[in-house]
């Protein structure tokens, strides 16, 4: 195997850029000369963080591509219609701009309508698994019933008409113990995270860089 | 929706490399717009088994601008300014009450000391707590997702009943 296809290299790439943007952030008044830098490699990864979704553009295309060759049973002709809204809508905002009236006709008469339809559909969804799920089975389960029907009937205006202690009480599992378990959560991600970012930086998490060949 | 969610995202990052980039090295003669460029192309080696192995270089360069942003302004955010508006400023019962379940919550999450040891002890019972937080934030989340959703869900039917089919 080549030097040049060898994993120390991704690896030392990945160690420098970020190395760089540590020292850009935590000693960028010490020296400053790091700053330029620093902000030039970010405006980089804004450019070939783009061409990764010409990537994911390809899969999608080859994805469909494959249900139309093969007539796939009850898909290819959803392939069909995602490949044509989806190639439509690219050609009129690269050629014709992001204001053409046509793009911003499919944007605000399709896109927004079908996205705000996805996820009103959810409520659905969610209050059927809410029905099979929440079961008070023990005080754990019976803690996150009690607490998500509070939160409910904080939000719905018939709570209050119910009980009048609904708002308050809902108010303070929002900024209590909701808080306080979210803050836990985020202390708790860093740590992770931080540990995660160190054993990358020095190579020795390697699942990134994909199979060895 | 799939199609178009993927379109916009697809021509915002085609504008960006033709305005940007290539737009900075012909019209402003800034070269080094060449390095993001050459690398953007590498990525798609991916699709060539023989030269695959190039498209690390590129993905190499985003993992670690990735981490070194999220090492640095991830530990202010989000570990350093967690803890100090937690210790700081307890003014009245609920903030002390907080502070100590996140101190409580905190404590499910160590499992640098062993099972054994997690199962005996204080630790049992400030775990057991955390969970016990743990759950009411989750229904708290659970009741708030559902109620948005409602929301969205009743919008969504007003515009069809009233809006496009003048029922009301």
């Amino acid at each position: 195997m080549s030097l040049l296809r060898q994993r120390e290299i991704p690896i030392g790439i990945t160690l420098i850029a970020g190395f760089l943007m540590l020292i850009d952030y935590y000693f960028r008044a010490e020296i400053p000369q790091v700053a330029g830098i620093s902000t030039t490699v970010q405006r980089w990864a804004v450019i070939i963080a783009a061409f990764a979704l010409l990537i994911g553009l390809i899969n999608i295309t080859r994805i469909h591509l494959n249900h139309l060759m093969k007539r796939t049973r009850g898909q290819w002709i959803f392939s069909v219609w995602c490949l044509f809204i989806m190639y439509l809508m690219i050609v009129v905002g690269l050629f014709g701009t992001v204001r053409h009236p046509i793009y911003q006709w499919l944007y605000t008469n399709i896109f927004l309508p079908i996205d705000a339809a996805m996820y009103s559909i959810l409520a659905l969804f969610i209050s059927s698994a809410a029905y099979r799920a929440f079961r008070a089975r023990n005080f754990e389960a019976f803690l996150m019933l009690a607490s998500g029907i509070i939160t409910m009937m904080m939000n719905a205006p018939i709570g209050e008409i119910i009980w009048k202690g609904f708002p308050v009480v809902g108010d303070w599992i929002m900024m209590v113990p909701n808080v306080a378990a979210q803050r836990a959560f985020l202390i708790c991600a860093v740590v992770g995270a931080v540990s995660l970012g160190i054993r990358t930086l020095l190579g020795m998490e390697r699942g990134y860089l994909g199979r060895e060949e | 929706m799939l199609g178009l969610g993927v379109a916009i995202t697809t021509v915002m990052g085609i504008r960006n490399i033709l305005d940007i980039a290539i737009g900075g090295l012909i019209t402003k003669g800034e070269t080094t717009w060449i390095v993001p460029i050459i690398l953007g192309v590498l990525l798609f080696t991916r699709f060539f088994r023989q030269v695959a192995w190039l498209s690390r270089w590129p993905l190499a360069l985003l993992v670690g601008i990735g981490i070194g942003i999220s090492l640095g302004s991830g530990i202010d955010a989000n570990f350093i300014t967690q803890i100090r508006s937690t210790i700081t400023g307890v003014k009245d019962i609920n903030q002390a009450l907080l502070g100590v379940m996140v101190i409580l919550t905190i404590t499910y999450f160590i499992f640098s000391i062993g099972k054994a040891q997690r199962e005996k002890g204080v630790l049992k019972y400030t775990a057991q707590l955390g969970r016990y937080i743990m759950m009411i934030c989750f229904g708290a989340l659970f009741g708030n997702t559902v109620m948005t959703r409602m929301a969205l869900f009743i919008g969504q039917m007003r515009f069809l009943l009233f809006d496009w089919l003048k029922l009301g």
